[in-house]
């Protein structure tokens, strides 16, 4: 026997073959793992290298401590010195496969720079041990003793073998979803074959149908804590609402009526854009709006899953179907644990879900602009909302200047306490990798009607947050240097400090866009309303003139100034049930562009000045409250004026859920202003 | 020391190590397994309401796959009946403020459809009767909409039922009224109702109202149900009872007071009655009676009498030539429960008809299967013995009831599948802790009847079903003609009435209006019965059922499912059997007694097949493309009438045709179409804007200028927030020479939309056709500045165009668009006073 042999980490050891076959499988699957695409196999080579490394810990542990006892009398030579690098490199390979391990399987996230010191080490292992193993492997082949390492490389390489065609076997039994991307059969096309979505402009990368699962499963994101919060955030949002919207619905079920089932297919870009892609917008479905699309509206993948958008609007977008983890949608069980060590241990493919370009303005513009076209009312192009463009040419945007300039995200998404594994933004100018904050998803702007009519859990906090809003209460600390404070529509009123007894007093209401950073409001401004309310009372108490209020039935008083727009038909007729289908112009529209100032007028006529009503006025003797009473002498006159904001006109809530629902949207006060006129004394004036 | 350290491992040494090694790395991926195991096995809280598989309810049933969805509408603004209210004021917790009210479908004025009366239980009984909420006729208009009968004897009671019958013999239906001392009696005369001031009106609680020849002489007698003797006490209320073990308010719980005695008013044969109960007995004094239902059980043609009693044992009166003897009890149907609600109907086909029974709450409601074909065979002296059995619970129809009070409740096949369906109205009769208290409302129940095996309830399928309510009564009609059943429910506690419209699929069906013989012609047939036969199926229906307080109509409706229908015969109430051959499906037939041919009243349009909806819409498509793309109005016109003729009811088909007619100048064939949408559509502003305008623009009277202003104003009123029917309406103003109303209007419309250049012309008009030059100007000067609001460049908004794509279609649109601006008011104006002269002139 040779010395070689008398080792009890000898070439022919058991322990030395059973250490040396696992260790070469880890090797080659990690290899695997940071070379090779994103692939079932892959994911089963992740979770197979790690029941190896934690199979391997102890043996090998052993193995380099008897190894290390059984060598080191040895004279140090460059075989010796490479051991113990090698031996230096494994153990940190080792400590660090087992935080990563820890990490992957109880941690929210795994830190990068263990994993990266795993794959690091782990490399070196490999490039040292090599060497260490090769050179007295020649020596011992040149003196024709090398028949046990033969047996050890032929079951080492037996087994990494096993271990890779096992990875491959599992992942032909199981590689994620089975998805039918395919449109149904009698789907119909009316725009041609290459354009199954239009009148909308959204795509899928394949040109074709996306299953409805492939955009769906938002929930799955907030299991295990990963992003709970930001779940949460979204659900009651407008976002997440987009499709269960009562009113989406509703006007979708008309437009299908009226103008056909594929022509909602020009909503489902933007507001359904599940149900769209699978082709559930088609005719002679039951429900234009699937259960999945119903349930997640803009899912988390609706967005996260684009990867190009357009400037143009009206959906134009392309959504690409995101690789899909291991037992990505299981929301319990171990199959969720496998799910969760994948995402974070296997990280990269999941990363790709967030991409620098969701900063930018430009990206949320696939949405938030629209128009109609001829494709749509078979006439001609008109603008609908565009909040992108009113921004872009704001004063808000100062081009490569974000100190001065305030976008999309951040007053729309402000930064909020997180412990979400995305937190942190090393991208953002006022940001910091771990700043502890991620950017709020819920979209707060100015729905205050549909979370709480649709009940959606989380909706309390969402309204009174979007009440804040549109009252200009909503802090954003992080861009208060550059918003300022304030209501968002700054409202004056000029009046004379005096008039003379029986004058009527000249008004004007001077409104200012002072936070908006696109129209207020903005659309669609067939439904919205931003109306002026005015009151005028003596110093008796007594109401001598009003102006917008809302009646018995909800409606605006007539007379009642009123930001919106009066959209037509072709016959001048009213586009009353957001039938944009009929759409080609407006009567009137009025919106206050950022930074700008629009001013109303008011006459308001004062007891003894009855005979003529003032222009503007509402002064209709049968409506009590325009009825100027015979009262004692005024000596002053307090006026007050508000600005308020509806996001449904009344109308439209009637007509789509009938009268006797008794809805109507809640007004919300933007902002107020009051002044007070004083009324000569007569004798004064006749003394004059 | 060296060589001993390099001495190989002995081998007991190396297998000691091997295994801790192993148990080690075992015990490691153990400790993560048990870790994990622990994890998932934490015992978690018991909440209330859990699940548990171990649990199972053998008489739920899950919906089978062949369940049909059911689909109703609420149409009851639609209709005309939102306004309607069953109460007016507070309740005082007084029993007979919460046990009604009722509706009655009946077709008064011969026309084809089916009218209505809605009771109202008008108010507290502290209240005086002028501020009760009235009862109130309602004329079906034929159009999918009612119009209350203003001519209508004005009743102001507080009201429990109605029923339609026509005593007096003349062929048109007359009605009774009952309430809480009070029972009135209608004349009606060819559509003109007079209050029968003769009709007794003893006092008492008075409940159901059934009519029936019970005697086979020719005349409607009728029964009326006394529910208890009531004592008004408003302190009651605080006072506390039990009803079967449930603490309610003394003056709520009906064992609190002595039932009534019931009345049976035998016609004299001139239209007078004589009140007989008792002497007939069949005045149930024990019964605190809430309904009561007429209906041949036993086949022998005499309409037997089931009365059905709350908190006391119903009664069974069996016919026999027109004396009763009660079989309560020998035909096991004296249930000793809160009864309330009755329906009589075939619901598994096997040749008799069956009933079933609303009762309160923690009691089951009763399906009462008629064993009459299964016992044939045991005739005794008396004949064949009449018995039922209670099937409910294994029919899905017990256990399901247990939480609510059900109320009204009627057998129909709701989808026109053959078997008999069965709609429930439920309410309870429980305070809730509100001030003012209300009662706690309810789901009613759609149970769809699977092939006579199983009662599901489909109610939570259908929206405007499942709506909780108070209700009470529930009665059915095709009130819109379209060949199924529609459902009315009404609520008591401040209530009004809901009315569902059908429109689930349907298979085949028959709809039969029976007239039978009276004096002078043909009128309804109550009590007549038939029995239609298509396949291997023969389908009993009946003229008769009250629901709860209610009456459905009188047309019958048999489902027929996937068979078509071979031959009816008609049981007439005076005896005669009439074979009746040549009747189709999907139609609505009327039968005369004795005239051997049937007379076809409607063929409903059956629901647009695929291929019809696909060519609709190329049609549809196609029109639109000519009218708006190519502009060729001719093509458009042709094509929206084919796309019409396939869907009638499209209104943007209906829109945009009356529109290709108006620009080829066929301005009547224009105002039909905008007529037709203004009755299809009542909220439809740009049908009556439409319609109004041209109806101004081309009015060549006074009269015509009326019309369009009272169209206008209906689209004023239907948005008076917008601005362009205003603009129409202060134009017609304007050439009526009413210049303040149309000062009035301008002024609203530059209040809303200050940059109205056209409304501040015609004020200036206005200024000037009153003298005041001055501010005529100024007003043209402002005019003229108006214009589309200054933005910065590049900055989009809204409403942006390339091109002007719509007109303003207004009297004077042309006038102001061809202002050359000038502030001088005479040339500014000279072409308006003209054309305000041409009006002016008629």
């Amino acid at each position: 026997m040779s010395e070689q042999q008398d080792l009890r980490t000898g070439w022919g050891s058991r322990l030395a073959r059973f250490s040396m076959a696992l260790f070469l499988f880890e090797g080659v699957s990690g290899l695997a793992i940071t070379l090779s695409p994103f692939h079932a196999a892959v994911e089963w080579s992740v979770l197979l290298h790690t029941l190896a490394g934690i199979v391997i810990l102890l043996p090998i542990a052993w193995y380099c401590a008897v190894h290390w006892d059984d060598y080191r009398r040895y004279t140090m030579s460059q075989v010796v010195f490479l051991g113990y690098i090698a031996l230096i490199a494994l153990l940190i390979c080792s400590v660090s496969g087992v935080v990563v391990t820890w990490q992957g399987l109880f941690a929210l996230s795994m830190s990068a720079v263990w994993r990266n010191v795993h794959l690091y080490s782990g490399i070196a292992v490999l490039v040292v041990t090599l060497p260490h193993l090769f050179i007295p492997l020649v020596r011992m082949w040149r003196k024709r003793q090398a028949v046990d390492a033969k047996r050890l490389i032929v079951v080492s390489v037996g087994v990494t073998a096993i271990g890779c065609l096992a990875a491959l076997g599992l992942s032909s039994f199981y590689s994620g979803t089975e998805y039918v991307n395919e449109f149904p059969e009698d789907y119909a096309f009316l725009y041609g074959e290459d354009r199954p979505f239009a009148p909308s402009l959204a795509r899928t990368e394949t040109g074709g149908a996306f299953d409805s699962r492939v955009l769906a499963g938002s929930d799955s994101c907030g299991t295990s804590g990963c992003h709970a919060q930001i779940l949460e955030e979204w659900r009651p949002s407008a976002h997440g609402y987009a499709a269960k919207d009562a009113a989406f619905q509703k006007i979708q079920s008309i437009m299908a009526e009226q103008n056909g089932p594929e022509s909602t297919r020009y909503c489902g870009g933007c507001h359904d854009p599940i149900s769209l892609f699978s082709g559930t917008k088609n005719i002679f479905v039951e429900d234009l709006t699937g259960l999945h699309g119903y349930n997640e509206g803009v899912s988390c993948l609706s967005c996260h899953a684009i990867h190009e958008t357009d400037l143009q609007g009206n959906a134009n977008y392309v959504v690409s179907q995101p690789s899909e983890y291991l037992y990505q949608w299981e929301s319990e069980g171990f199959k969720r644990v496998l799910r969760d060590f994948l995402i974070r241990t296997y990280p990269d493919e999941h990363n790709k879900l967030s991409k620098r370009m969701y900063k930018a303005p430009e990206y949320c513009a696939a949405c938030h602009k629209q128009f109609i076209d001829e494709e749509v009312n078979k006439v001609g192009w008109v603008q609908l909302q565009n909040q992108y463009d009113n921004w872009a040419a704001s004063h808000w945007n100062q081009e490569g200047n974000p100190e001065r300039t305030v976008e999309c995200r951040e007053c729309h998404m402000p930064l909020v306490d997180s412990n979400d594994p995305a937190s942190g933004d090393a991208a953002d100018y006022n940001r910091s990798p771990d700043d502890g904050k991620h950017r709020s998803h819920r979209f707060v702007a100015s729905n205050n009607v549909m979370p709480q009519l649709l009940q959606i859990e989380g909706w309390e906090e969402q309204v009174r947050l979007t009440e804040l809003w549109l009252q200009g209460r909503y802090e954003i600390p992080e861009i208060s240097d550059k918003w300022g404070t304030g209501p968002i529509i700054g409202i004056d009123l000029e009046a004379p400090e005096t008039i003379a007894p029986g004058e009527s007093i000249p008004l004007r209401v001077i409104l200012t866009s002072n936070k908006v950073g696109h129209d207020f409001p903005t659309g669609p401004l067939d439904i919205i309303q931003s109306w002026v309310e005015l009151e005028v009372t003596d110093d008796h108490g007594t109401v001598i003139y009003t102006s917008g209020r809302r009646d018995e039935r909800n409606y605006l008083e007539p007379g009642t100034f009123l930001f919106k727009v009066e959209p037509v038909d072709q016959y001048g007729n009213l586009i009353d049930r957001h039938n944009l289908w009929e759409m080609v112009g407006v009567r009137f529209r009025r919106a206050l562009f950022p930074g700008f100032t629009d001013t109303v007028e008011f006459d308001i006529g004062c007891p003894s000045d009855i005979p003529r009503p003032p222009e503007g006025a509402a002064t209709d003797d049968s409506v009590a409250a325009h009825t100027i009473p015979s009262t004692p002498a005024a000596k002053e006159y307090r006026i007050e004026a508000k600005l308020n904001y509806r996001k449904f006109d009344q109308f439209l809530l009637d007509y789509m859920f009938g009268e006797d629902a008794g809805l109507t949207a809640p007004p919300v006060e933007i902002s107020s202003a009051t002044t007070t006129v004083r009324v000569m004394d007569p004798s004064s004036r006749t003394g004059g | 020391m060296v060589s001993n350290r390099k001495r190989p491992l002995g081998r007991r040494r190396r297998k000691l190590y091997g295994t801790v090694a192993i148990v080690f790395a075992v015990a490691v991926v153990a400790s993560l397994l048990s870790l994990y195991a622990f994890r998932a096995s934490r015992t978690e809280e018991y909440r209330t309401g859990e699940q548990h598989s171990e649990i199972t309810r053998a008489l739920s049933r899950d919906i089978p796959d062949g369940a049909p969805l059911p689909r109703f509408v609420d149409v009851t603004e639609a209709a005309g009946l939102s306004g309607f209210r069953t109460f007016a004021g507070e309740r005082t917790s007084q029993l007979p403020e919460d046990m009604g009210p009722g509706a009655a479908w009946g077709d008064f004025d011969g026309d084809g459809d089916d009218d209505l009366f809605l009771v109202s239980a008008g108010g507290p009984l502290t209240a005086a009767e002028n501020d009760l909420a009235p009862s109130e006729l309602f004329e079906n208009l034929g159009d999918g909409t009612f119009a209350r009968v203003e001519e209508f004897p004005e009743t102001r009671i507080v009201g429990m039922s109605a029923a339609w019958g026509d005593h007096d013999g003349d062929g048109d239906l007359d009605l009774v009224v009952t309430g809480y001392d009070t029972l009135r009696l209608f004349r009606n005369d060819s559509g003109h109702f007079e209050r029968d001031d003769e009709f007794a009106s003893p006092q008492g609680y008075w409940a159901g109202a059934s009519w029936s020849d019970f005697d086979r002489d020719g005349d409607l007698d009728l029964y009326i149900c006394g529910y208890v003797q009531y004592v008004p006490d408003v302190s009651g209320k605080d006072r506390i009872s039990s009803q079967y073990g449930r603490q309610i308010p003394y003056t709520l719980n009906p064992s609190s007071y002595k039932p009534e005695r019931n009345l049976l008013f035998v016609n004299r044969g001139d239209g007078t009655f004589d009140e007989q109960a008792e002497s007939r007995g069949v005045s149930n004094p024990d019964g605190r009676s809430l309904v009561a239902l007429w209906h041949d059980l036993d086949d022998d043609g005499w309409p037997d009498l089931y009365v059905a009693n709350d908190i006391s044992d119903n009664a069974l009166y069996l016919n026999r030539e027109g004396r009763f003897e009660d079989a309560s009890h020998a035909a096991w149907v004296a249930d000793y429960r809160g009864a309330m609600g009755l329906a009589a109907g075939d619901w598994n086909r096997d040749g008799d008809d069956d009933l079933f029974v609303t009762h309160w709450v923690a009691q089951e409601n009763a399906l009462y299967d008629s064993r009459f074909v299964d016992d044939a065979g045991l005739e005794s002296a008396e004949g064949a013995p009449l018995r039922f059995v209670d099937f409910a619970d294994q029919r899905g129809l017990g256990q399901i009831a247990l939480r609510s009070v059900g109320w009204g409740a009627e057998f129909f096949d709701f989808d026109a599948d053959g078997w008999l369906d069965l709609a429930v109205a439920n309410g309870s009769t429980f305070e809730e802790q509100t001030v003012p208290r209300h009662l706690t409302p309810e789901l009613p129940f759609l149970f769809w009847n699977d092939h006579g095996r199983f009662f599901h309830d489909l109610a939570p399928l259908s929206d405007p079903f499942a709506v909780p309510r108070v209700a009470r009564g529930l009665a059915l009609a095709d009130y819109d003609n379209d060949g199924d059943i529609d459902v009315l429910l009404i609520d008591g506690d401040g209530g009004g009435v809901r009315l569902l419209r059908n429109e689930t699929e349907q298979g085949n069906w028959v709809q039969l209006s029976l007239r039978a013989r009276v004096e002078n012609g043909y009128g309804p047939a109550e009590g007549a019965r038939v029995v239609a036969v298509a396949g291997d199926v023969a389908h009993r229906r009946a003229v008769s059922g009250v629901s709860y307080l209610s009456q459905s109509s009188r047309r019958l409706h048999v489902g027929l499912g996937p068979d078509r229908l071979e031959s009816v015969e008609v049981h007439w109430p005076g005896g005669s059997v009439q074979h009746v051959t040549g009747l189709t499906g999907r139609s609505i037939w009327e039968i005369r007694e004795g005239e051997p041919e049937p007379r076809l009243l409607a063929a409903p349009r059956p629901p647009l097949t695929r291929e019809q909806v696909s060519e609709f819409w190329n049609v549809q498509r196609a029109a639109v493309h000519a009218m708006k793309a190519e502009e060729d109005l001719v093509t458009a016109i042709d094509l929206f009438h084919r796309a019409l003729e396939i869907d009638p009811t499209h209104e943007d088909s209906i829109y945009y045709l009356g529109n290709c007619l108006a620009e080829r100048g066929e301005l009547d064939a224009a105002l039909r179409r905008f007529e037709a949408l203004m009755r299809l559509n009542r909220s439809s502003h740009r049908a009556f804007k439409r319609w109004g305008t041209l109806r101004a623009m081309s009015a060549t009277s006074s009269v015509a200028l009326k019309e369009a202003e009272e169209a206008l104003a209906r689209a004023v009123e239907i948005n008076p927030e917008a601005t362009g029917a205003r603009m129409v309406l202060a134009e017609t103003k304007i050439v009526q020479g009413d210049l303040e109303a149309a000062r009035q209007s301008l002024r609203w419309i530059h209040g809303t939309n200050p940059s109205a250049g056209d409304a501040l012309f015609l004020l200036a008009y206005l200024d000037w056709r009153q003298g005041d030059s001055r501010g005529a100007r100024d007003l043209l000067r402002r005019a003229a500045e108006t214009g589309e609001d200054w933005r910065p460049e590049g900055a989009a908004a809204e409403g942006d165009v390339k091109r002007t794509m719509h007109r303003e279609t207004t009297l004077f649109a042309g006038i102001y668009a061809s202002w050359d601006r000038s502030t001088d008011p005479g040339p500014a104006f000279a072409a308006l006073e003209e054309s305000v002269r041409g009006y002016r002139r008629f």
